[in-house]
């Protein structure tokens, strides 16, 4: 890819020297250049970097690091017929970046970038586990877990503490720090403008992005999610991600005309990951299975075949060529058309693995299995958007617009099964609700509205009203929301700015279907075996509503003013305020009526569960004084909170289809128990003030600038309802409120900048950003999971006999707070 | 593998719309303003078109902008309009010639009329195209609201702060709070810009989005959350934002919620999914059901209707 941007680079330089001509005779005389205003400049600075514990969080999207650098190159040179540009930031760093033009204004031009984005997201991460390549990562030893009972016939607490010992001794021997975690883009862009005439433009881009590295992810193994085998490793990132884009445009005095296609296409290196098993190896005949003992398995004891290899399918190679065409025509009546149509497809046709890694006894790693060996899905996506405005009479203009936008999925349904998490019965039997369809979801919305703006001589009302449609495939309601919105701006004073809008929506999501997702199963009744039936019982509470889907009544208001008292002082103060209730009017229903479960007759509690209510509230203030050239200063300050209620219910699948009556007061066990509701409310609230200044000491010569902002962050959620009450020991769903999480935040920056002379200066400049984070999902402080002698194992506190609620993981902050400290001093040199 | 055969088409269709352009095309005489409309007090002005009577007076404006883009873009002659060098902007000023004075300034007229004023060129293309009417239109923001055409302060676009994020913030104080959230896409670090996912200038979309929806924009960077998969996670082929918030958050990978209480928003199937908090899994700590679930963009994996491959 370097070299490729090396060898346009030289193309778009020979060509900028080949097509420079003397400038044309100015038909007027022109003022004499200015030196400064796009003057051409080198920066180099050596940094000095010093960091509390080198924190992945300091360095996320930015290479602080000691050693030479240049902070900025600027050379630009030409005029007239041709002109050269180049911008460059952080040479010599993982995130330089470097901007090229060259050209012939309103003739041609040509740009070539290169960017380089790192994502750092672990310093601290140790695993046992060993990147292999190709997707593969192995472990150097197994912990040799117990996979019977000491005694009996039941594997008891006492049993899982005795293999949580082993996998702790296992960590302390094979644990090892691995390299940073992260990822690194970078993008070379290359892009050609030509004009060949004043009407005409024609554009062409291409691009090409690789991103390499890891990100963290989990590997599942063993059975479903009582116990399953879980383990917290890295995952591969080696991606290549291409774009052609061409445009054409046309305008004339009456219309103007759009045309782009675009063809963007991603590539993954690493189609499969593969993960040993850190928990047991194969068996002694070497298959990579393990069934030979009588498997853990919560309170009973089944016997398994069990893959001792994990297997996924990463991001598939995709693409996802598009067209678009756009047409703009002015009407009288100071009137605007504009249409837009745009058609594209998505669509990949990987290869697929088989459904699991080993035979489990009867050939489940053949692909022979399978409905088909390869993806082939595909979604159509269509656009059309119509808008037109004119003004009827003076100052009052109107306005109004069609949408449709289409997400066809073409991709077909087939018969699959699901070996869960890489496991069978050792006859290779799966269960019958491991027969899955695969739906192809997709939707098409319509949204249609009028605008009518007055304009007065200092104010402006504005009135919308919309409409919306969306019809889903598979989904529990098709919606359809009606919206009003209104505006008044005004300057009633040249120093005074006024904002207020407020909208109101209402969304109705008719009959919600809360049968939908039975639909991806496609075993028989006559295969129904137990009460943990999704097809003929239901997959969701029938109470619930998903929040993207159901009724919503919606109401916004925004507040905004802005002074300006004097031409260098302003002030702005804002308020949005953004509130969503979704209540549906639920009502008690008998979701197996009909059928001839135990349950049919019993009724639900009636009582909506699910996201309830969100709102969101922002104060923002923000103030510049810039009272001459020598000096300036700004503020600016946020205020949010975003609140969301919502609520659940803590019920037994394998109870779901017998009789609830005689399991109403059972905790945890019937979906017709009011006792089992359970409600959380959540208050994010985030404060963000800051300051900037800027201060011309001795002028033209020593200039001082300085910023610093502070945010804090805190997650609250207040817990109640089912299990608030229990001790965190009980079994299943004892929960308390969390500690409250807070990420807090302050940076400095300070330069000091001197003329030597009049193209020599130097500077000292020093950054300080210090960060603190605490969270009850990164570190076990919440009372209902503990470590397991380090940071690298944690399990839920009863310390039962589950293994789904153990992790062996990469620890707890893996990118942890900070104090960091950055100084680096500059020579800059223009000319 | 990709099959490349489907792009035979692309150099036909190339070839095509070039020749149509350069058949049909001629020196643009761009759709110019009445500036007589615009300000009565133009009435019987007429173009000057000398650029030295100008500069007489405005010496010092002159010097920053000649090295502006438009400058150098109306070096060209191209267009009608740039033969009136500064009176294509400033419109006829023989009469502010003869009786200098604010009567023609143009900061007395209103937001539109001074957008009317840059649309004379700019109504075309990917940029403009849906301005009129757009939400910035309707919201009273004019072009030099946010642009700067008398000097080139910013690399690129004219800007009027100095930075892209820094002019958006002018307005959107609300989203500079946002991207200081502890999970932010990296626009203060400067290797983001709004721009990357909003049009200012209007879209065929919503939010002004550069996209023809949320997700066609996420995934001009996340193309590997792009699929199609063979199981698809409804919500989050519908809309990205119904799980993140792009400008920022307080919880991981700019989700809006807190591990399974995310997920609990929509799932309540019983067992260990409708609780925050079940001793059978391991949902409240690290990602919550994301640990198992880590397919939750979408699974390519025959077995993975759970999203768990």
């Amino acid at each position: 890819m370097k070299r490729m941007f090396l060898c346009t680079l030289t193309l778009l330089l020979t060509a900028v020297i080949a097509t420079a001509q003397p400038a044309p005779p100015a038909t007027s005389p022109t003022p004499a250049a200015s030196p400064t205003a796009t003057g051409n400049e080198v920066v180099i600075a050596p940094q000095a970097v010093d960091s509390d514990n080198e924190s992945a969080k300091f360095t996320e999207y930015r290479d602080f690091r000691d050693g030479l650098f240049v902070p900025k190159l600027r050379v630009s040179f030409g005029g007239g017929s041709a002109e050269f540009l180049l911008n460059a930031r952080q040479l010599g760093r993982d995130d330089q970046q470097v901007d090229l033009r060259a050209g012939n204004p309103g003739i041609w031009s040509g740009t070539l970038s290169w960017n380089e984005i790192p994502h750092r997201l672990s310093n601290d991460a140790f695993s046992p586990y060993t990147y292999a390549g190709h997707g593969l990562f192995t472990v150097p030893a197994v912990v040799g877990i117990l996979t019977t009972p000491q005694s009996g016939t039941t594997y008891l607490p006492a049993d899982a503490a005795i293999n949580d010992q082993k996998i702790e001794s296992y960590l302390a021997t094979n644990l090892h720090q691995l390299d940073q975690i992260g990822t690194d883009r970078k993008r070379a862009t290359l892009g050609f403008v030509y004009q060949p005439a004043a009407s005409i433009e024609l554009g062409l881009r291409a691009s090409r992005e690789t991103k390499e590295g890891d990100r963290v992810t989990f590997g599942t193994l063993g059975d479903r999610p009582p116990r399953t085998l879980n383990v917290e490793l890295p995952e591969p990132v080696d991606y290549l991600q291409s774009d052609f884009r061409f445009e054409a445009a046309y305008a004339t005095q009456r219309y103007q005309l759009q045309f782009e296609f675009a063809a963007p296409e991603f590539e993954n290196d690493v189609d499969t990951m593969q993960w040993q098993s850190m928990y047991f190896g194969p068996d002694s005949d070497g298959s990579p299975l393990y069934n030979n003992d009588v498997i853990l398995a919560g309170d009973a004891i089944v016997r398994r075949s069990i893959s001792t290899v994990g297997q996924r399918a990463l991001a598939p190679d995709n693409r996802f060529p598009n067209a678009t065409l756009t047409f703009g025509l002015n009407t009288p009546m100071k009137g605007r058309l504009v249409a837009t149509v745009s058609t594209g497809r998505m669509e990949q046709d990987a290869t697929l693995l088989p459904y699991s890694y080993s035979t489990l006894t009867t050939d489940w790693n053949s692909t022979a299995k399978l409905p088909r060996q390869s993806a082939d899905t595909r979604i159509e996506t269509r656009l059309l958007n119509v808008a037109y405005s004119f003004t009827p009479m003076r100052n009052l203009t109107a306005r109004a617009f069609v949408r449709g936008y289409a997400l066809d999925n073409e991709t077909e349904t087939d018969r699959w099964w699901y070996p869960t998490q890489d496991t069978a019965g050792t006859t290779g039997g799966v269960p019958y609700k491991s027969k899955r369809l695969n739906l192809a979801y997709g939707y098409e919305s319509s949204n249609a509205g009028v605008e009518a703006t007055y304009r007065l001589r200092r104010s402006t009302i504005g009135v919308e009203l919309g409409h919306e449609n969306v019809d889903r495939d598979f989904r529990e309601a098709d919606t359809s929301e009606n919206s009003l919105r209104a505006r008044f701006t005004s300057n009633p004073l040249p120093w005074l700015a006024f904002t207020a809008r407020a909208g109101f929506a209402s969304r109705d999501a008719g009959s919600y279907d809360w049968k939908a997702s039975s639909a991806s199963y496609w075993y028989e009744q006559s295969e129904v075996n137990d009460g943990d039936n999704p097809r003929f019982g239901f997959v969701n509470d029938p109470d619930l509503r998903r929040f993207d889907v159901s009724d919503r009544e919606r109401r916004s208001a925004d507040l905004g003013v802005t002074l300006t008292p004097s031409e260098p002082l302003s002030f702005s103060l804002s308020y949005n305020w953004l509130d969503d209730d979704f209540d549906s009017n639920v009502r008690p229903i008998q979701p197996l009526a009909g059928t001839t479960f135990a349950g049919a007759t019993a009724s639900t509690v009636g009582v909506q569960t699910g996201l309830l209510t969100n709102t969101n509230r922002v104060v923002a203030f923000d103030a510049s004084y810039a009272p001459a050239a020598r000096w300036s200063v700004n503020l600016f300050a946020t205020r949010e909170l975003l609140s969301f209620d919502q609520g659940g219910s803590g019920f037994d699948d394998a109870e779901k289809t017998n009789k609830q009556e005689d399991l109403i007061g059972v905790y945890g066990k019937s979906w017709a128990d009011p006792a089992n509701r359970w409600l959380a409310a959540t208050d994010d609230r985030t404060t963000t003030v800051g300051a900037g200044g800027r201060f011309d000491v001795i002028p033209d010569r020593l200039t001082f600038d300085g910023t610093y902002a502070w945010s804090r962050g805190t997650v609250d959620t207040s817990y109640s309802g089912y299990g608030a009450d229990k001790p965190l020991t009980t079994t299943y769903s004892a929960f308390r409120s969390p500690e409250t999480a807070r990420n807090r935040e302050q940076t400095a920056t300070l330069g000091l900048e001197y003329s030597l002379r009049k193209n020599l200066r130097v500077g000292a400049h020093y950054l300080f950003d210090d960060f603190e984070t605490s969270d009850w999902m990164q570190e076990p402080i919440g009372g209902w999971a503990e470590q397991v002698g380090s940071p690298y194992f944690v399990r839920d506190s009863t310390r039962d006999n589950r293994w789904g609620n153990r992790l062996p993981r990469l620890g707890s902050y893996l990118a942890p707070g900070y104090n960091g400290n950055v100084a680096y001093l500059t020579l800059a040199y223009g000319w | 593998m990709i099959d490349r055969n489907r792009f035979l088409l692309l150099p036909r269709l190339l070839g095509g719309l070039t020749m149509f352009f350069l058949l049909t095309g001629a020196a643009r005489a761009p759709r110019q303003v009445d500036w007589q409309a615009l300000n009565p007090a133009f009435k019987d002005a007429t173009f000057v078109k000398d650029t030295s009577v100008c500069l007489g007076c405005h010496e010092g404006a002159g010097q920053t902008y000649q090295h502006t883009t438009h400058a150098k873009a109306f070096a060209a002659k191209r267009t009608t309009l740039d033969a009136l060098d500064c009176e294509a902007c400033h419109g006829p000023r023989s009469k502010h010639v003869e009786n200098p004075g604010p009567e023609l300034a143009l900061g007395t007229l209103t937001a539109d009329q001074r957008s009317s004023i840059c649309l004379q060129c700019h109504e075309g293309g990917a940029n403009q195209m849906h301005w009129t009417g757009s939400a910035h239109d309707a919201a009273n923001v004019s072009c030099d609201s946010c642009h700067h055409v008398m000097e080139q302060r910013t690399d690129r676009a004219l800007l009027a702060r100095t930075t892209e994020a820094e002019t958006c913030y002018a307005c959107h104080a609300g989203a500079r709070g946002q991207m200081q959230k502890a999970s932010h896409h990296p626009v203060r670090e400067g290797k983001m810009s709004c721009s990357n996912c909003h049009n200012p200038h209007g879209t065929s979309s919503t939010a002004l989005l550069r996209g023809n929806s949320v997700n066609e924009t996420c995934y001009t960077c996340h193309a590997d959350k792009r699929g199609p998969f063979i199981w698809e996670h409804p919500p989050a082929r519908d809309n990205c934002l119904t799980c993140h918030n792009a400008h920022g958050s307080n919880n991981r990978s700019l989700l809006l919620a807190k591990g399974a209480f995310q997920c609990t928003q929509c799932h309540a199937y019983g067992g260990h999914i409708n609780v925050p908090r079940y001793n059978r899994v391991s949902t409240p700590y690290n990602q919550g059901c994301v640990n198992c679930h880590v397919s939750v963009h979408g699974s390519n994996h025959p077995s993975g209707a759970k999203l768990t491959r």
